[in-house]
C-alpha cells in the first residue's frame, strides 16, 4: 500500500515538472519573438519609408533640373554655331546613354529557381542567379548587337559593373534583387537567335532557375541616371581631336 | 506479491508514456517557434539590406542633383551671353566625347597581362570577370589589347580567336584600365576574387602604373540606328 503512494506521487510530480518546464520555455520564446517584432521591426520600416520618400524627393529635384537645364540650352541655340553644337551634344548624349530611348528588342526575367525546401549551403549556390549569369546575358546580348541594354531599369554603359553584392546585384553602384529584368533594344530575332543559340539559357533552367526571353516591340530603356562627372574624373584626354571630329 | 508487482510495472509504464508525450509536443512547439523566429529575423534583415540599398542610392542621387546644379548655375550665369552659351556648349560636347569614348585618354591605372603561351586557354568568361571587376573598382577606361570598352562591346571566343569589338584581338591579351591603381590590384587578387580562378590554368600578370594610354572607339563601331528618341514635352 505504501509503495503504492509513492508511486503516485512521483506520477503527479512527474507531470507537473514537464507541464512547467513546457510553460517556461514557451514563454521565453514568446518574449523573444515579441522584443524582435515590435522593437526592431516597426523602427527598421519607419527608416526605410524616409529613405524611399528622400529618394523621391531628390529624383523629382533632378528630373526639374534637367528639364530647366534643357530650356537653358534651347534658348540658347539660336544662331548657327550654337545649332550645330546642339546637334552634336543630342548625337553624343544618345551614344552616352543619356537619353530614355526605345525600339525594337527583347525582354529577359532572370529568377532564382523555387529551391527544394531542404538544401544545404553548397547546393543552394547552384539555384540563384549570379554575377556570372548576368554577365554572361549581357555578353550575349551585345554579340546579338545590342544598342542599348538596361537591367532592371539600370542602363548599362561602358564602365557599369554587375556583382555580388550579398544578397543583391550591383549595378551603376545601385543595388537589386531578384528578379532581374533584362531589356536590349537590336534587332529581336537576331538577339533572340544568339541569347538561345549557346546553352546558357539551357543550363540555368536545367537548374531550375526561371529565365524567360520575350521579343517586342517599343521596349524603353531610361537614361543613365547617375553623375557624369564621376565617369572622367581620372580621365586625361590626350590629343584634342576636336579638328578630326565632323 | 506478484499482483502488486504487475501494477507497479504497469504505474511506471504510464509514466513513461505521458512523459514521452509531453517531451514531443514540447519538442514540436519549440520547433515551431524556431521557425517564426527565423522567419522574422529573415525579415529584420531583408528590412536592413533594403535600408543600405536605399541609402545608397540616395547617395548617388545627391551627387547628380549637386553637378545638375553647378550646371545650372553656369548656364544663369551666362544667359543673354551667347558666346558664353556656345563655350558651355563646347565644354559639354568635349565632357560627353570623352564619355562616349570617342578620346584618347591617358591616366594612372594597371595593366592585366595574361601570358602568350597559355593564350589557348583563356575565355571570354575570364576577360570579361577580370573587366566586370575592374569596372567594380570604378574603373574610368578600359581596353582590350587596344580595343576601347565601350557600352555595346561584345568578347567572343571565335574558332581560338578573342574578338572584341567585332574585331580579332591576338595574343597576348592585355586588358588595360584607368583606374585607383592600389584598389584595381586589391580587388583583382582578393582571395576568392576574379584572378584566383583564373591563375590556376594561365600565368596572369598584373601591373600598377602611371601611364595608361588607352585609345578611343573607332566611331563605325558604333550604331544607334536602332534607337529612337523617347519624345517628351
Amino acid at each position: 500500500m505504501k509503495f503504492r503512494d509513492n508511486i503516485f506521487i512521483l506520477f503527479i510530480i512527474f507531470i507537473w515538472l514537464g507541464a512547467l518546464a513546457t510553460i517556461q520555455i514557451r514563454s521565453t520564446v514568446d518574449m523573444q519573438r515579441q522584443n524582435a517584432e515590435t522593437l526592431d521591426l516597426g523602427k527598421l520600416k519607419d527608416q526605410l519609408d524616409s529613405k524611399i520618400k528622400l529618394g523621391e524627393s531628390y529624383k523629382a529635384q533632378i528630373t526639374k533640373l534637367e528639364n530647366d537645364k534643357e530650356v537653358f540650352i534651347k534658348a540658347s541655340s539660336t544662331n548657327a554655331a550654337n545649332v550645330q553644337s546642339k546637334m552634336e551634344l543630342d548625337y553624343l548624349r544618345l551614344i552616352c546613354g543619356l537619353t530614355d530611348i526605345t525600339g525594337d528588342g527583347v525582354i529577359i526575367t532572370l529568377n532564382d529557381a523555387e529551391g527544394p525546401d531542404v538544401v544545404d549551403a553548397d547546393s543552394v549556390m547552384d539555384y540563384i542567379i549570379h554575377d556570372s549569369d548576368i554577365l554572361n546575358v549581357v555578353n550575349q546580348l551585345r554579340i546579338g548587337g545590342a544598342q542599348a541594354i538596361s537591367i532592371n531599369n539600370e542602363r548599362i554603359i561602358s564602365t557599369s559593373e554587375q556583382v555580388c553584392a550579398g544578397p543583391t546585384i550591383k549595378v551603376n553602384s545601385n543595388r537589386y534583387a531578384v528578379p532581374y529584368e533584362i531589356k536590349a533594344i537590336g534587332d529581336p530575332r537576331e538577339l533572340y537567335a544568339t541569347l538561345t543559340g549557346n546553352g546558357l539559357i539551357d543550363e540555368m533552367t536545367t537548374l531550375g532557375k526561371r529565365v524567360t526571353i520575350t521579343q517586342k516591340e517599343g521596349i524603353e530603356i531610361p537614361k543613365f541616371s547617375n553623375d557624369i562627372s564621376g565617369l572622367i574624373s581620372k580621365l586625361e584626354v590626350v590629343n584634342n581631336e576636336s579638328k578630326k571630329s565632323k | 506479491m506478484k499482483a502488486k508487482r504487475v501494477s507497479r510495472n504497469i504505474s511506471i509504464a504510464l509514466i513513461c508514456v505521458i512523459l514521452g508525450l509531453a517531451l514531443s509536443w514540447q519538442f514540436q512547439s519549440i520547433r515551431s517557434n524556431a521557425k517564426v523566429m527565423n522567419l522574422e529575423s529573415q525579415k529584420k534583415d531583408d528590412l536592413v539590406v533594403k535600408i543600405l540599398n536605399e541609402q545608397k542610392n540616395n547617395e548617388n542621387l545627391r551627387a547628380k542633383l549637386n553637378e545638375l546644379q553647378v550646371q545650372l548655375n553656369k548656364f544663369e550665369s551666362a544667359r543673354g551671353n551667347s558666346d558664353e552659351n556656345l563655350k558651355l556648349l563646347t565644354d559639354e560636347i568635349q565632357k560627353l566625347k570623352t564619355v562616349a569614348g570617342l578620346t584618347d585618354v591617358k591616366g594612372k591605372g594597371v595593366t592585366v597581362t595574361f601570358a602568350k603561351e597559355d593564350s589557348l586557354n583563356v575565355e571570354d568568361d575570364d576577360l570579361l570577370f577580370v573587366l566586370n571587376e575592374l569596372r567594380a573598382t570604378d574603373a574610368q577606361a578600359l581596353a582590350i589589347n587596344d580595343q576601347r570598352i565601350i557600352d555595346t562591346t561584345e568578347v567572343r571566343v571565335a574558332g581560338g580567336y578573342i574578338m572584341v569589338n567585332g574585331r580579332h584581338v591576338t595574343p597576348p591579351y592585355v586588358i588595360k584600365a584607368i583606374v585607383d591603381p592600389d584598389n584595381a590590384v586589391n580587388a583583382l587578387n582578393m582571395i576568392g576574387g576574379a584572378l584566383e580562378k583564373i591563375k590556376l590554368f594561365i600565368d596572369v600578370h598584373v601591373e600598377k602604373s602611371d601611364n595608361i594610354e588607352i585609345p578611343k572607339i573607332s566611331e563605325e563601331l558604333i550604331r544607334t540606328d536602332k534607337l529612337k528618341p523617347v519624345e517628351k514635352d
